[in-house]
């Protein structure tokens, strides 16, 4: 029980945030992503640069639950430079994870996660690195991160479609193949991005972002 | 004679001089192409270098955040100079300190703020 309300506790209270998870003030983003792992769907507000709040919802194909959580995003520090930019965000969610997997029939369980993220990006360059912790008391807790790192064949300016090559690896320590390795193509056009991938188990990768 | 044809020959001198700086000063105006709004040409085209613009979505914060103020006609962000050109209308105006406070809250630096009036 101690260790549930220091989790929760954490969860709530901690200045640790997960990439470009805030927009510009008063700016709202859609986003879902979907991966061999999980298909994810977020969507959240930024009344200011520093954080956003929004709605998550994430299924697990492997375990079979879906978590709905309300997320929060926090820049912690930003780094201007004149042609580059870094960012440093703490992420977290509560929420319920339903499942019927196994004998979980019809489970009902509170959840958390919490994490970091950073990025380094030129016009050129992008690199970024994330992790997350999950608890979701006996049903799955587990740590995963992930790093990405893309270059722009060509650059383009503001309103023309930029095109990023990039790879991302996966670590999932408590899966049997805990390393995943994903080259995708990044399509930025105006307000849309989306990323089109396949990993080295043949599974399809597909993230699609749009900011309004 | 000669008095009258070197004093005429300034005056001339002296309107197409003026007229040519006017007519820069237009051609400027027209050659920058708003990505929104538009260019008031008797406004003041304030140009702003700035830190940490390098992606779209920056532009997007940058454009909307200033097409929200009255004062704005039109806005162009451009990313391979890393400056924003904002066309204030005439008889508007935006302090400098106001300009680095709007950026500031959207999330970017600025290095210089430069205005012309038109």
């Amino acid at each position: 029980m101690l260790i549930k309300l220091i989790f929760l506790f954490i969860i709530i209270f901690s200045n640790v945030s997960f990439a470009r998870p805030v927009s510009y003030p008063e700016g709202w983003t859609w986003m879902t992503k979907n991966n061999s792992e999980l298909n994810t769907m977020h969507i959240h507000y930024s009344p200011t640069f520093r954080y956003s709040l929004g709605y998550r919802a994430e299924y697990s194909k492997a375990e079979e639950y879906s978590v709905h959580a309300l997320h929060y995003n926090q820049l912690i520090k930003r780094w201007n430079r004149r042609h580059s930019q870094a960012n440093f965000y703490t992420k977290k969610g509560i929420g319920v994870l339903f499942t019927d997997f196994g004998n979980y029939e019809s489970k009902k369980k509170y959840t958390g996660y919490i994490g970091i993220s950073s990025d380094w990006e030129t016009r050129r360059y992008f690199i970024s690195y994330e992790n997350r912790y999950f608890h979701s008391g006996k049903i799955n807790n587990y740590f995963s991160q992930k790093a990405q790192i893309g270059i722009a064949p060509y650059i383009g300016n503001y309103g023309d479609l930029h095109t990023w090559l990039m790879f991302k690896t996966d670590h999932n320590p408590e899966t049997t193949n805990a390393l995943t390795y994903t080259p995708l193509l990044r399509f930025f056009y105006k307000t849309h991005l989306v990323e089109i991938g396949a990993n080295n188990k043949n599974k399809v990768l597909f993230n699609w972002t749009i900011r309004f | 004679m000669k008095k009258i044809n070197i004093v005429s020959l300034s005056i001339l001198l002296f309107i197409s001089t003026f007229a040519l700086a006017n007519e820069q000063d237009h051609m400027e105006s027209n050659q920058i192409e708003v990505q929104a709004g538009s260019i008031d040409p008797n406004g003041t085209l304030v140009t702003v270098a700035v830190e940490g613009m390098v992606c779209d979505f920056c532009a997007q914060a940058i454009e909307k955040v200033f097409m929200k103020r009255e004062e704005v006609a039109g806005i162009t962000v451009n990313l391979d100079d890393q400056n924003v050109i904002i066309s204030l209308k005439s008889e508007k105006d935006i302090e400098n300190t106001i300009i680095e406070e709007l950026f500031l809250n959207a999330g970017y630096n600025i290095q210089t703020i430069d205005r012309k009036k038109l």
